[in-house]
């Protein structure tokens, strides 16, 4: 005799009986659940998650050949002698995201020739043509020491200026023009809704 | 009769007695079952009685920009305003509402490191609907979280303790970036900075049925 197989086991049977038996069955059967599920610790919980994307920006600014495009690091300045006097053209270019206020130029020599007065001006709305300026000239100060140039940037926005001395360069000593740029250079922080 | 005879028929009788006893009372005992199962199914079903399991639903929705847009070039001191609001839309209360922030990206903007450096998130809450355009609350305002440094929510922190059914919970989160100098030099921004960096919060906010009920009637 062949062996007998144990019929399949199904996940749920419908309870015999009438249509009110069976209905009373299944209220009692809900009725089970949802009384079991608290007591054995199924705590029921409702999750809403969201996704906010955030980024921070950044300010920087650097000193280039004028025109150039703007690389990472101190200029060394293209001074162009001029019987006793000397200028060299730069841009000052922002490269961070944010909106500046302005930047501070500082002037290092490295050389035997001390940094002498090195006046520096902006030309504004324009570009340097040797000693002319196509647009606004401003004067931003001397280099001998940390210079701030006051003038509002947008991200990529650059600006002509034009050092200036009054006494000849010598090729052995190098002047690097160096640009910071502070969190007091960017704009100021707002606070509001949305 | 032989009596080699009568002993297996008084066997079969006794068996065959036993048997119909058996029947019986198997029988008996079907019919008093289903006489039972009647009345009871007479008596409890007429009207059939309804047991719906609850619902605890638990939804957002954004107020103004809220989680809408992404920000975007955040300099320290700058302050983020948005608003949400939950609504629990269940048929069940809800309970202990919490807060989890996980992100992923850039740890300047999460993690303090030897400074008091990234993102912190208070959340506040109003009793009517805020103004996202102003950050104002014409009602009661109340905070629920005060200013944490994000990295700090990967556990749940509670916000409220309960959320009726039907009931809304208006939301402000207070995303700050704290003050701090940093100087680029020359296009270079410092070793540890918070600049350029990128990151995505995920906010998780969960809520638990409210505790089980035993009724009578």
């Amino acid at each position: 005799m062949a062996p007998r197989r144990r019929p399949p086991r199904r996940a749920h049977r419908r309870p015999a009986g009438s249509p009110a038996l069976r209905r009373a069955a299944d209220a009692l059967l809900l009725l089970s659940v949802g009384l079991l599920a608290p007591l054995s610790g199924g705590a029921v919980t409702a999750r809403s998650t969201v996704v906010l994307d955030l980024s921070s920006g950044s300010w920087a600014a650097v000193a280039v050949p004028a025109g150039a495009a703007p690389t990472t690091g101190p200029l060394a300045l293209p001074w162009s002698q001029s019987g006793s006097s000397a200028d060299a053209i730069v841009d000052v270019v922002a490269t961070g995201t944010l909106a500046l206020s302005g930047v501070r130029l500082r002037l290092d020599a490295d050389g035997p020739d001390p940094v002498t007065a090195v006046t520096v001006t902006a030309c504004l709305g324009g570009t340097w043509e040797g000693p002319d300026c196509a647009g606004t000239t401003a004067p931003v100060g001397d280099l001998t020491g940390t210079a701030v140039l006051e003038v509002a940037l947008d991200p990529s926005e650059r600006i002509a200026l034009r050092a200036e001395t009054r006494r000849p360069v010598a090729n052995r000593t190098t002047f690097v023009l160096r640009v910071e740029v502070a969190r007091t250079d960017v704009r100021g922080a707002p606070e509001g809704g949305d | 009769m032989d009596p080699e005879q009568q002993e297996p028929t008084a066997r079969r009788w006794t068996r065959g007695r036993r048997a119909a006893v058996a029947v019986g009372t198997v029988a008996g005992l079907t019919v008093a079952s289903v006489v039972l199962a009647g009345l009871t199914a007479t008596t409890t079903s007429p009207v059939p009685q309804p047991v719906d399991g609850g619902e605890l639903v638990l939804t957002l929705d954004d107020v103004g920009t809220g989680f809408s847009t992404a920000v975007t070039d955040l300099a320290p001191g700058d302050v983020v305003l948005r608003h949400v609001r939950l609504d629990s839309t269940g048929s069940l209360d809800g309970a202990d509402l919490t807060l989890t922030v996980t992100s992923s990206g850039d740890a300047a903007l999460v993690t303090d490191g030897a400074s008091t450096r990234a993102l912190t998130l208070a959340v506040n809450g109003c009793d009517v609907a805020w103004d996202a355009g102003t950050g104002t609350c014409a009602g009661t305002a109340s905070t629920l979280l005060a200013a944490t440094t994000v990295g700090l929510l990967t556990t749940p922190v509670a916000l409220v303790d309960e959320l009726l059914a039907g009931a809304s919970l208006h939301l402000q989160l207070v995303l700050a970036l704290p003050d701090q100098d940093e100087t680029t030099v020359d296009g270079a921004p410092p070793a540890e900075t918070v600049q350029g960096a990128t990151v995505a919060l995920t906010y998780g906010f969960t809520m638990v049925q409210r505790d089980p009920l035993t009724t009578t009637g």
